[in-house]
């Protein structure tokens, strides 16, 4: 193994680069310690395989992709996930109500951390909006279809859980039509 | 453009990523303007997408933690290189800690302290039980389970830590006052999850008991089944009785 990055060019990564790791990192653990961590990690080991980033605008999604791995790893290590399932989860409601109610951060972590990690992982991504659904998909190495299908899924958990007044009424209520993802 | 289709592209025109081609876009943005169902349904799509976007991006970044990456990445890349000597190595290495010194003096800014939060810290009562602990600490969003039998009226602070140079660790200091013949002692309590650390390999490095110099060090795992968690207890005096609740009595 070789140490090829520059420390310039490491820097330049974390100069760009770190907010947006932590941010998605905290919102996959729900932890600001194992955020910093898994964001310290993906540095360290994207330090040791600079080499193998030749597109520097691809950047972000190489240094998103490492984390996901990192977190995957650690989560396997630990069995920690719980969650949820969402097959209760349809399409989304039919109607939002007019004002939106404010989202409470800690409700919006508690509601991510009940999705699994294979519907958690596209929807942050997806609102985190520089992300294309192919990007999406290359990260997670799946079909684009999956990614959309796992990610209307994943929308209307965080939907029903935030945005609806009462979400079990409108979780059993009318939906919008399947678009056949 | 019939609806079903309208609906279809919808779920891919995000405006911070436009997924469709020029032709798609313009298709929906006619029928859209010709459609009040589908143009109601895609601004309440935008309207609930935006504000979950905004709730999920609003994340506040640590103080410090570039630095500490700056800082953990030049440690690595010394050990790397301590491993693989080369010629020149002396002089890259003091290239590399000007520059690293001159990036920080150019990019650092130095924040002011906000009447407000001094105010919030100064009506902050301090938290005399583990339940309370575990709550300031979720404060500053971190998931903790505190050693239950501690004498958290003898707490002076708890925050996060550095811990061998780059972990943060949840950190508690208690101070036992001077009684009798006991000087004044105090103890700090590190909390270490196995979410982040191998536990059972750092309590084979830490041991249960090691007499230091200054300080006597004690690890335990906490009482649940899955041992989440190893307390890491460096305290003065001569036992760790002060410190327990119950006091000297245990």
């Amino acid at each position: 193994m070789n140490l090829p990055g520059s420390q310039r060019s490491v820097q330049q990564l974390v100069e760009e680069h770190y907010s947006a790791l932590y941010r998605y990192a905290y919102r996959l653990t729900g932890s600001a310690v194992d955020a910093e961590d898994l964001t310290q990690e993906t540095f360290c080991q994207a330090q040791l395989k600079l080499s193998q980033l030749r597109d520097r605008a691809r950047a972000k999604a190489w240094l998103f992709s490492i984390l996901r791995n990192a977190y995957l790893h650690r989560v396997r290590a630990s069995k920690q996930e719980r969650h949820v399932s969402l097959d209760w989860v349809g399409d989304l409601p039919e109607r939002l109500p007019d004002a939106l109610p404010e989202v409470e951060p800690e409700q919006l972590q508690r509601t991510l951390n009940e999705l699994p990690e294979v519907f958690r992982t596209p929807v942050i991504l997806y609102y985190f909006e520089d992300f294309s659904y192919r990007d999406i998909a290359e990260q997670m190495d799946l079909p684009i279809g999956t990614v959309m299908s796992r990610l209307a899924r994943a929308k209307a958990h965080l939907r029903a859980r935030l945005l609806q007044a009462n979400p079990e009424v409108l979780a059993e209520g009318p939906r919008r039509g399947s678009d056949g993802l | 453009m019939d609806c079903k289709s309208a609906h279809l592209l919808m779920e891919f025109a995000r405006p911070g990523s436009p997924e469709l081609d020029a032709g798609e876009a313009e298709a929906l943005r006619q029928h859209l303007a010709e459609c009040g169902d589908c143009a109601a349904l895609a601004a309440a799509e935008r309207r609930a997408d935006e504000h979950l976007g905004r709730a999920m991006r609003d994340v506040p970044v640590p103080d410090g933690l570039r630095q500490r990456l700056l800082t953990r990445l030049t440690a690595e890349r010394k050990a790397w290189y301590r491993h693989r000597p080369v010629l020149g190595f002396g002089a890259a290495a003091a290239v590399l800690l000007i520059g690293w010194v001159g990036h920080l003096l150019w990019f650092n800014r130095l924040p002011a302290i906000s009447n407000e939060y001094v105010r919030q810290l100064a009506d902050r009562q301090r938290p005399t039980t583990a339940k309370e602990v575990a709550e300031a600490f979720k404060e500053l969003r971190v998931e903790v389970t505190p050693p239950p039998r501690l004498n958290y009226r003898l707490l002076k602070s708890y925050d996060l830590s550095l811990f061998q140079q780059w972990h943060q660790v949840p950190h508690i200091l208690l101070v036992a006052p001077a009684e009798g013949n006991r000087r004044e002692a105090t103890a700090h309590v590190y909390i270490l999850s196995k979410r982040r650390f191998d536990l059972e390999r750092t309590f084979q490095n830490v041991g249960q008991f090691l007499n230091g110099s200054h300080f006597t060090v004690e690890s335990e795992f906490s009482d649940d089944e899955d041992k989440s968690f190893l307390y890491v207890m460096f305290y003065t005096g001569d036992s760790r009785a002060p410190f327990q609740l119950g006091g000297d009595k245990t």
